[in-house]
Formats: C-alpha cells, structure tokens, sequence
C-alpha cells in the first residue's frame, strides 16, 4: 500500500489508492540486456583464449581487459538502472479523487499530469496483440469533458477492471461535485434535474 | 610505444564520468521513486554491484605498474597484408 504523503500534492481525504506501472513483460528486453551483460565480457574473455591465446601472455594483455571489462561493466549496469528507472517511475495513480499520470523519459524529463476524477467523461481500454491478450495487458485511455486531449495509458494489466472501476470511481465523485459537473456537462432535463437540485439543497443547508 | 598509464588516465576519466551519471541517477530515483521495496532493492543492487565492480578492479590496478610501456601493435605484421609466400 502506498503513503498518501508520497503522492504528489498529498491529499489526506484520498482514501482508495491503486498505483499502475506497465506490465512486467514489458520488462522482457531490459532482463535479455542484462543477461546480454553478463554474459558478452565473459564470451569475449572466452574468445580471447580460444583465438589470441597470446594476449594473455603478456601482463599488459590482462590490464587492458580488465581496463576495457570493468568499464564494459559499469555503462551496463548504469545503462540496465536507467532502463528500469524509465519503467519504475512511469506512474499511473489512481484514487477516490482524481488520476495522476507520471512520465519519466530519460534522467531529466518529467511529466506529472493530474485530473479531477468528477470531470471523467468517458473511459476506453483497447488490448492488442496476441501477447497482451494472452497476459491480459493493454491501454487505458481517460477522456476529460470538454477537452480534446486524453490521458493515456500505456500496457498496464487488467485494462478493463481498471477502466470499470475508474468510471465506478468518477461516478461517486461527481455525487460529491454535483455542482462543478452540472457546470463541466449541463443541466439534465425532466426528473433527473429535480432530483439534482434537491440533493444541492440537502448539501447547502448542511 | 605507450606509456600504459596513459590508459588508466583514460580509464579515471570514463570511471568519472560514470559516477556523475550514476549519481544522478541515484538521487533521481530515490527522489521520485514512491517509497517501495524495489526502489531500495533495485538502487541498492545498482550500487553495490558498481562498488564491487569498481572496488574489485582498483584492487587490481593497484598491483600494477603502470609506467611500464605497450606497443599495442606488436602482435600485427605487415605479412598479414602482403604475404611473401604469396
């Protein structure tokens, strides 16, 4: 479970937190890169022996290995710690109020979206591919009122619980928001807007 | 011929360059990172296994003379492109 104090901009009134990252399959390429690290510096050592047997003959030959080896070692590792930075910090919260949307691209680029979850319009989930059918992952897409940009989400699992439970969310916020939603969709007609103007009543005589 | 320190200055230059990335890598995960395990455990491997990596190494270079000279070209002859049983 997460501290609400890590969220950014805490709000203690949040009581259902759920933290989506990309599903671990996504992954699949940095733990190939790391085996790939591991294994290239020994194969080369490997190769050393096998065709210039004479390289190691000498103590310059070894220095110049391990020299080229350690620093091989190092860029990979911090190459291998970034790739997984990317993934970590690419953050997708959901709460009883709003959605936050963090993007890390990179050491110095970061984005952090957020959006009152009363002013939800529509939510799609699309999963796509023979893989992410099969692993249930996929993208979640937020569409705001009036607004022509939408939040994406990219390969998070379970796309269409998290769609459901995001409109479930939204749709008990806006009871909370009743006014701030009838001024972001319109006032509705007939008997839904009697009832509307009945519950704003109740909330400003308490 | 070289002297061979000139490549241990090569090496300390690139070893720099190394720690300022990989320190600001450090600070920028345990800053954004939201408390977790894997942020602590994913850094702690990142350091460690660059300490072992760097502590493993310098110990090594530690032995060495490093005003000795190479030729890095001994081993290649002039035979290999023009070869006079050809």
């Amino acid at each position: 479970m997460i501290d609400l104090h890590h969220l950014p901009g805490p709000d203690l009134r949040e009581t259902e937190v759920h933290v989506f990252r990309r599903h671990w399959l996504t992954l699949v390429p940095l733990i190939l890169s790391t085996g790939l690290v591991f294994i290239l510096p020994f194969a080369g050592y490997a190769a050393l022996r096998i065709f210039r047997a004479e390289w190691f003959e000498t103590p310059t030959g070894t220095i110049m290995f391990i020299l080229g080896t350690s620093i091989f070692f190092l860029f990979g590792l911090l190459f291998l710690f970034q790739t997984f930075m990317d993934y970590w910090l690419d953050i997708f919260i959901v709460t009883d109020k709003r959605i936050i949307d963090i993007n890390q691209t990179g050491l110095f680029h970061r984005t952090v979206s957020e959006l009152r979850l009363y002013r939800t319009q529509d939510v799609t989930s699309e999963v796509k591919g023979f893989l992410a059918s099969m692993f249930d992952f996929g993208d979640v897409y937020v569409q705001t009122a009036g607004e022509t940009e939408r939040f994406h989400f990219k390969d998070i699992p379970h796309p269409d619980a998290v769609a459901k439970r995001i409109l479930e969310l939204a749709e008990e916020d806006r009871k909370n928001h009743l006014e701030e939603t009838i001024e972001e969709f319109g006032m509705p007609d007939g008997d839904n807007q009697a009832i509307i103007q009945k519950t704003i009543a109740k909330k400003m005589e308490s | 011929m070289f002297p061979l320190w000139i490549f241990l200055l090569i090496w300390l230059a690139l070893v720099s360059l190394f720690c300022l990335m990989a320190f600001i890598s450090t600070m920028q995960m345990l800053r954004y990172g939201i408390r977790a395990h894997w942020t602590m455990l994913s850094t702690f491997l990142f350091v460690a296994s660059s300490v072992f990596v760097l502590g493993g190494s310098g110990l090594f270079f530690l032995t060495v003379d490093w005003s000795e000279p190479i030729d890095l070209f001994s081993g290649w002859s002039n035979s290999i492109m023009f070869d006079p049983n050809q």
